[in-house]
């Protein structure tokens, strides 16, 4: 049987997605380097009664604050802390791997200049998982800064939508919007393997959907 | 194209935050994650009998490592993202609710293999666990959501179903 034009890509986006994933991890802390920039330069314009700033080690972007905290995990009774929340850029940034083994499988036009745009579209998503990690330490697990009720469930509602669906939809997203060529080709063959299998459906192609 | 992208944001955010509703969680979420931490293991015990499950956890009687689905593993966010996939694309209903039905069950069974691999995954090297569990898996469920819908779409066309895109 002859593997279809969705079998190999599929295939050949994991193969490429494995080679990529495993480039990009080794280039961690080079790659945290945009997001940390970005995130400094955001949390010092929306917050900036209490977040003065963010560090970089590694991987790890720590938010620093001028926030005190008493009766917290890791502060010992008594004692008051100054709030430094920390976050693995990694978890948030795998979508780069993702988006360039999407355009190397469908073999895009132009590729490279398309994963740098698409590096570059990431990353105010990625900036937002990072953030809103940040703001749930901040406002949810230690309660260091006054949230009200609905500000605190926006910012469960931003970590988690952050955490769980941007990181992967958003490199599907770009590469959908760069690579549309690969879906027509794909419609056309599918259209025309339906044409010769059932000549009825010649000119079927319609309005009316819902 | 436009158009169908606002579609999917619009469903895909109004489903997600359903999805967080403490109702929802403790009457739908909650649940679904342990008959599939319950499935996973019977499915386990085919062919490894030293396996338990409790709540949304899935455990080694032999050595004591468990692994707890949490939220974001056990596949609704995936499935919130083929049904806004579906449903924000122009087409018939009657193919819809045959894309959705089937295209669900598809994501869970690939989220199956995932959570029975990095059960053993996690038995044997825990850093391997952690590189799968965060990037590895993560990615592939999507490219999955991804395949279901492209062969969703392959299916449209193939009945004529659907217009040609215009090529960018």
């Amino acid at each position: 049987m002859r593997l279809s034009l969705v079998g190999f890509f599929l295939l050949k986006a994991i193969a490429w997605f494995l080679a990529c994933l495993v480039v990009w991890y080794q280039l961690g802390s080079l790659v945290t380097l945009p997001v940390s920039l970005l995130a400094k330069a955001t949390v010092a314009s929306v917050f900036p009664g209490w977040a003065e700033g963010v560090e970089k080690a590694g991987t790890t972007l720590v938010l620093l604050t001028n926030l005190e905290v008493t009766g917290v995990a890791g502060v010992p009774a008594g004692q008051v802390a100054v709030l430094s929340p920390e976050v693995g850029f990694m978890k948030y940034g795998y979508g780069l791997p993702l988006l360039i083994a999407l355009l190397l499988a469908s073999n895009a036009r132009g590729w490279i200049a398309k994963a740098a745009l698409g590096a570059v579209a990431l990353l105010p998503f990625q900036v937002w998982g990072v953030s809103f990690d940040w703001l749930k330490q901040v406002a949810i697990d230690t309660g260091a800064a006054p949230f009200s009720p609905a500000a605190r469930e926006l910012i469960a509602f931003g970590y988690q939508f952050g955490y769980l669906v941007l990181p992967t939809l958003v490199p599907v997203m770009l590469w959908v919007a760069m690579d549309r060529r690969f879906l027509s080709a794909f419609v056309l063959e599918a259209t025309l393997e339906g044409e010769t299998e059932n000549p009825n459906n010649k000119g079927g192609s319609t309005g009316g959907h819902g | 194209m436009l158009r169908f992208f606002l579609f999917f944001l619009l469903i895909q955010a109004v489903l997600f935050g359903v999805e967080l509703l403490g109702p929802v969680q403790t009457g739908f979420v909650l649940p679904w994650t342990g008959l599939l931490a319950k499935f996973s293991a019977d499915l386990v015990q085919f062919f490894d009998a030293n396996v338990t499950a409790y709540s949304n956890v899935i455990q080694s009687t032999t050595n004591g490592f468990g692994v707890a689905i949490q939220p974001g593993c056990n596949g609704v966010e995936a499935s919130i993202i083929l049904i806004a996939a579906i449903l924000a694309f122009p087409a018939p209903w009657r193919p819809k609710l045959a894309g959705l039905a089937i295209g669900i069950v598809a994501v869970q069974a690939v989220n199956v293999l995932r959570i029975v691999s990095l059960f053993y995954l996690g038995q044997w090297n825990m850093q391997w666990f952690e590189f799968a569990h965060l990037y590895l898996w993560q990615a592939l469920i999507m490219l999955d959501v991804l395949v279901v819908w492209l062969l969703w779409v392959r299916y449209l066309a193939r009945k004529g179903l659907i217009r040609m895109p215009h090529a960018a």
